[in-house]
C-alpha cells in the first residue's frame, strides 16, 4: 500500500499534477480527410483533486450531441435537429479503455448521452493519480458550432476528444451537453501530436511545432499548460499571419477572402489584450490564436484561442463593428472562462455575463465609435443595443439559473449576457467606480487558475467593498426584481421672513416614487435657479416619499438617481422633472419626425 | 409668391411639399402628442439633439411600446384615409404641371375652384393607379433586392443603389400612367396602360436615362444639404441652429418635390412625342 502510494506520488511529481492542475493529456491523432475522421489514442493521467476517494470518473464526449436527433441537444435545438436529420452528424467513439495499463471490462463503462462513466478497479484516494488510456474515432461533421469542416475545407477541433469532467469544490460536474450549455473542465496540460496533410496551415491552443513530413502526411506537435481544453484549427484554405503585443504571439488563420480584415482584427486584439491585462491581470499565455471559421455563431471562446465568423461583405458599416465587438468579447473570455474557469454550464453569468460586461467596459474606454453603426450621420452603438436587450427582457428570469433552465435562446442571451452587464454596472454606480474596479481586479487575481463559483464572486466583492450585498444579490441575481424610480412632483412656496432684512427663502417639496419592486438607495437632487444644487439620500424602500428642502432660490428641477440613473433603471425619462417645459426642443424633434415621413411621402407621387 | 406659382415646376413642387407635410403631420399626430406628454418636463428632452440619442430611443422602445403600437396603428389608418385625399390633390397638381388645354381653361376659371374641379376630374383614375402602384412597387422591390443580392459583393452601397434604381423605374411607370390619365381626360386604367405602351417601348432608354439623371441630381443635392444639417447639428442646441436645420430639412423635401415635378414634366414630353399621329408616326420615330 505504502509502495503504491509512493509510486503515485512519484507519478504526480513527474507529471507536474496538483489539485489545481489535476489532468495531463497525451494525444496522438491523425486526420483522414477522405473519411472525415480524426482517429487517435490518448493517455490521461488524472490526480484526484477532491477530499474523498473517487470510484467513478467521467468523460465528456461532446460530439455525440449530434449523433442522432434523439440527443438532449437536438431535442432542445430545432436548427441542429434539422441539420442532424439531414445527415450532418458527428460522433465520438471510444475503444480499448485501459486503466493503469490494464484493460477495463466493458461493464465498467457506461455511456449516458454525451457522458461516458468509467468505474475504476479500485477507488482513487485524494491526491493519488491514475493513468487512463483509450482510443477514439471522431466522425467529423460539417461545421457544427464547436467543430467540423467548412466549405473551404478548413477544420475546427474544439471539445473533440474525450475530456475528463471537471471537479469544482469536491463535486463532479458531469452535465449533459445542452443546446445552451457550454463547458467546464479542470486545468490540464496537453502534449499533442496531430497528423494532417502537409499543405495545411495549423494553429490553436499552445505552441505548434512541425515534427516532420511522412509521405502525404505531416505531424505537428503542440504543448499547452494550465489550460482547460485544447482546440486547434487547420486547413488548406487558411492564410497565416503573426503579430505580437505585450510578449504575446498572436496568430491569425484567415480565409483568403477575409485577409482584408487582418488590420481590423489585429488592432482590436492588441487593444483588447492590453485593456484586460491592465484591468484584471496580465494575459498568462504566450500565444493567442484567432481562427476564421464559419461555424454557425459569431464567435466562440476557446483556450488561448477563438474561432470567429468573419463577414463575407455586404453592409460593412454593420459587420465591421460587429466583428470588433466579437473579437473583444472572445478575448475577454480568456479571463472569464480561460483563467477564471467558472462553470459555464451551471453558472453562465459568471463567464458570458462578465465577458460581456468587460467588453462593454473596454469599448467605453477605447471609444464607443469602434462599435458604432453609423448611417447618414446617425450613430448607434452595438454595445448600447446589447444593453437594451438586457432591459427588454424585463427580468423575466433570474440570473443564476443553469444555462439549460432558460426556456429559449433569447431569454438565455438577454439575461445571461446583457442583464449581467446592467447588474454589474448598477453595482459599480452604487459602490463607486474606483472601488468596484479594484474589487473586480481583486476577485480576478484571487481566483486566477481557479474554479470560482458565485459564492466566491460575491464573497470577494463583499470583502473588497466592505458592504453586505445579500439584498442586492437576492433582488437582482436570484430574484427577478426590476427597477424604476420617478420624480412625481416638485412644488415650492416662498416663505416671507418676519424680519424684512433677511433674504427670502423657498420651501421646496419633492415627491418621488418607486414604481417597481426593485429597491436601490438613491440620491434626491434639486437644482436651483441660481445654479446651486442641494441633495439628500433616500434608502429607496417606500413606494412613495416626500422630501422637503429649504433653499435661497427657486427650484429648477429634481432628480432621483445616483449622479446618473442606475443602469438597471428601466425608465430614465421619469428620473428627472423640470418645472420648465422643453417645448422648443420638442418642436425641433417634431419637425424632424415630420421631415422623416415627409421625405418618404415625397417619393410616392 | 405669385411669381413662384407662375413657374409651373416650382409651383407644383411647393404644392407637393405642402401635401407631403400635411400628410406627415396628420400621420404623426398621435405619436407626437404622446411624446410631448412623456418628454416635455424630462431631462431626456435634451437628448433629442442633434438627433434622438440611442438612450432616449431605448427608453421609448422599452417603456412605451404600447404607445408606439397605438401610434403606428393610428398612423397607418390615417395614411389610408390620407391616400384618398392625396390622390385627389395630386391629380390637381399634375393638371397644374402639365400644359393641357383644360389646365389653361381651369386657370382662367379662377385658381382654387379651377384646381379643385380639375383634380376631381382625374381623381378616379389616380385612385386606380394608386392601387396598381402597390403591385408595381412590390415587383420593383423584389427585382431590386434580387439584383442587389447578386451584385451585393460590390458592397452595401450598390445593393441599395440597385433597389432604388428599380423603385425609380416603377415610380416612372406610375407617373407615366398618371400623365396619360390627365392628358387624355380619361380615367380608364386599361386605356392608360395600353395607350402608353408604344411611347414607353420607343423611348425606354431615354425615359430611364432622363429619370435617373434627375433622381441622381436630386439625391446629390439632398445629400449635400443633409451633410450641412449634420454640420449645423454639431453645435449645441439653440433656437437659431434648430430653426436653420428645420429650414434645411424643408429645402431637402422641396428639392425632392422639384425633382418629382421635373420628372413628371420630362415623362410628359416623352409621352407626347411618343404618341402616334393619324398615320401612326411619332416624334420618336417609326410607324
Amino acid at each position: 500500500m505504502i509502495s503504491t502510494f509512493a509510486a503515485m506520488l512519484i507519478l504526480s511529481s513527474t507529471t507536474g499534477l496538483s489539485p489545481s492542475m489535476p489532468v495531463s493529456y497525451n494525444i496522438d491523432a491523425t486526420l483522414d480527410t477522405s473519411a472525415q475522421e480524426l482517429t487517435g489514442s490518448q493517455r490521461v493521467i488524472f490526480l484526484n483533486p477532491t477530499n474523498a476517494p473517487i470510484s467513478t470518473i467521467c468523460f465528456h464526449l461532446y460530439p455525440n450531441a449530434f449523433r442522432d436527433t434523439s440527443t438532449v441537444y437536438c431535442r432542445e435545438n430545432a436548427r441542429f435537429r434539422a441539420e442532424v436529420a439531414s445527415g450532418n452528424r458527428s460522433e465520438l467513439n471510444v475503444r480499448d479503455v485501459e486503466c493503469n495499463m490494464t484493460p477495463l471490462p466493458l461493464e465498467s463503462l457506461r455511456e449516458s448521452g454525451t457522458l461516458l462513466y468509467i468505474d475504476l478497479p479500485s477507488p482513487l484516494p485524494p491526491g493519488d493519480s491514475i493513468k487512463i488510456s483509450l482510443g477514439f474515432v471522431f466522425k467529423i461533421p460539417r461545421a457544427m458550432m464547436r467543430f467540423g469542416y467548412d466549405k473551404l475545407g478548413n477544420y475546427l477541433f474544439a471539445y473533440w476528444h474525450p475530456i475528463l469532467c471537471g471537479y469544482q469544490k469536491n463535486r463532479l460536474v458531469d452535465f449533459e451537453y445542452h443546446s445552451q450549455s457550454e463547458f467546464f473542465s479542470n486545468f490540464s496540460s496537453y502534449d499533442i501530436r496531430v497528423t494532417i496533410p502537409p499543405g495545411y496551415m495549423v494553429g490553436g491552443t499552445g505552441f505548434f511545432d512541425s515534427s516532420g513530413v511522412n509521405g502525404d502526411q505531416k505531424t505537428w506537435r503542440a504543448y499547452a499548460d494550465s489550460v482547460i481544453g485544447f482546440a486547434f484549427a487547420c486547413g488548406p484554405g487558411f492564410e497565416e499571419f503573426e503579430s505580437d503585443t505585450l510578449g504575446i504571439k498572436i496568430r491569425y488563420l484567415l480565409a483568403k477572402s477575409h485577409v482584408k480584415y487582418l488590420g481590423l482584427a489585429d488592432g482590436m486584439a492588441k487593444l483588447a489584450l492590453a485593456y484586460y491585462s491592465e484591468s484584471l491581470f496580465k494575459y498568462p499565455y504566450a500565444t493567442y490564436t484567432l481562427a476564421d471559421f464559419e461555424f454557425g455563431a459569431g464567435g466562440m471562446e476557446l483556450p488561448a484561442m477563438a474561432a470567429v465568423t468573419f463577414p463575407d461583405g455586404g453592409a460593412g458599416f454593420v459587420w465591421e463593428p460587429l466583428l470588433r465587438m466579437t473579437i473583444a468579447h472572445e478575448i475577454a473570455h480568456e479571463w472569464f472562462y480561460g483563467v477564471l474557469a467558472t462553470n459555464e454550464a451551471e453558472e453562465p453569468w459568471l463567464d458570458e455575463g462578465l465577458a460581456t460586461y468587460m467588453t462593454s467596459r473596454f469599448f467605453e474606454a477605447a471609444g464607443d465609435s469602434l462599435v458604432e453603426i453609423s448611417a447618414l450621420g446617425y450613430r448607434l452603438s452595438l454595445d448600447f443595443i446589447e444593453k437594451i436587450m438586457g432591459q427588454v427582457i424585463k427580468a423575466e428570469w433570474p440570473l443564476d439559473l443553469k444555462s439549460w433552465q432558460y426556456p429559449e435562446d433569447f431569454s438565455y442571451s438577454a439575461i445571461v449576457y446583457f442583464r449581467t452587464t446592467l447588474m454589474l454596472e448598477t453595482l459599480r454606480q452604487m459602490a463607486g467606480a474606483a472601488s468596484f474596479d479594484s474589487a473586480l481586479k481583486a476577485y480576478a487575481n484571487e481566483y486566477r487558475f481557479g474554479h470560482p463559483d458565485q459564492q466566491d464572486f460575491w464573497g470577494s466583492f463583499e470583502k473588497s467593498l466592505g458592504i453586505d450585498l445579500g439584498n442586492f444579490r437576492e433582488q437582482f441575481l436570484s430574484g427577478t426584481s426590476r427597477v424604476d424610480y420617478s420624480v412625481k412632483s416638485i412644488n415650492y412656496k416662498a416663505t416671507v421672513p418676519d424680519d424684512s432684512l433677511r433674504e427670502r427663502s423657498f420651501k421646496i417639496t419633492v415627491a418621488v416614487s418607486r414604481e417597481l419592486d426593485g429597491i436601490l438607495p438613491h440620491k434626491i437632487t434639486v437644482g436651483l435657479k441660481d445654479g446651486a444644487v442641494i441633495d439628500t439620500l433616500w434608502d429607496g424602500v417606500a413606494r412613495t416619499a416626500i422630501f422637503e428642502f429649504t433653499a435661497s432660490a427657486r427650484p429648477e428641477y429634481a432628480v432621483v438617481g445616483n449622479d446618473t440613473p442606475y443602469s438597471l433603471d428601466e425608465n430614465k425619462a421619469n428620473n428627472t422633472l423640470y418645472l420648465k417645459s422643453f417645448s422648443s426642443r420638442l418642436l425641433t424633434f417634431e419637425w424632424d419626425a415630420i421631415f422623416a415621413i415627409g421625405i418618404m411621402l415625397s417619393f410616392l407621387i | 409668391m405669385k411669381k413662384i406659382f407662375k413657374n409651373r415646376l416650382l409651383g407644383a413642387a411647393v404644392m407637393l411639399q405642402l401635401l407631403d407635410l400635411a400628410g406627415a403631420f396628420v400621420i404623426l399626430l398621435p405619436f407626437l402628442i404622446s411624446m410631448r406628454n412623456i418628454l416635455e418636463s424630462s431631462a431626456v428632452a435634451r437628448e433629442l439633439w442633434p438627433v434622438i440619442s440611442p438612450a432616449a430611443l431605448a427608453d421609448i422602445l422599452i417603456n412605451h411600446s404600447q404607445m408606439l403600437a397605438t401610434a403606428v396603428t393610428a398612423g397607418i389608418t390615417v395614411y389610408i384615409i390620407y391616400a384618398f385625399l392625396r390622390a385627389y390633390f395630386s391629380a390637381g397638381i399634375y393638371k397644374v404641371l402639365l400644359a393641357t388645354e383644360e389646365n389653361i381653361a381651369g386657370r382662367e376659371a379662377g385658381a382654387l375652384p379651377g384646381f379643385l374641379s380639375m383634380a376631381a376630374r382625374s381623381w378616379p383614375g389616380f385612385l386606380k393607379i394608386a392601387l396598381f402602384a402597390i403591385v408595381v412597387y412590390t415587383i420593383a422591390a423584389f427585382i431590386g433586392l434580387i439584383i442587389g443580392r447578386v451584385f451585393g459583393v460590390l458592397g452595401f452601397f450598390w445593393r441599395i443603389a440597385f433597389l432604388l434604381f428599380t423603385m425609380l423605374i416603377g415610380s416612372t411607370y406610375i407617373q407615366i400612367l398618371k400623365i396619360k390619365v390627365v392628358t387624355d381626360n380619361d380615367n380608364s386604367f386599361v386605356k392608360a396602360v395600353k395607350g402608353t405602351r408604344q411611347a414607353i417601348g420607343g423611348a425606354a432608354f431615354r425615359i430611364i436615362a432622363g429619370n435617373l439623371s434627375v433622381g441622381v441630381a436630386g439625391s446629390v443635392i439632398g445629400y449635400f444639404l443633409w451633410r450641412l444639417i449634420i454640420m449645423v447639428r454639431g453645435n449645441e442646441w439653440s433656437p437659431m441652429a434648430a430653426g436653420l436645420t428645420v429650414a434645411l430639412e424643408q429645402i431637402i423635401i422641396l428639392i425632392f418635390c422639384l425633382m418629382q415635378a421635373i420628372r413628371i414634366n420630362f415623362n410628359y414630353s416623352i409621352l407626347r412625342k411618343g404618341t402616334p399621329d393619324a398615320v401612326g408616326r411619332t416624334e420618336l420615330g417609326g410607324i
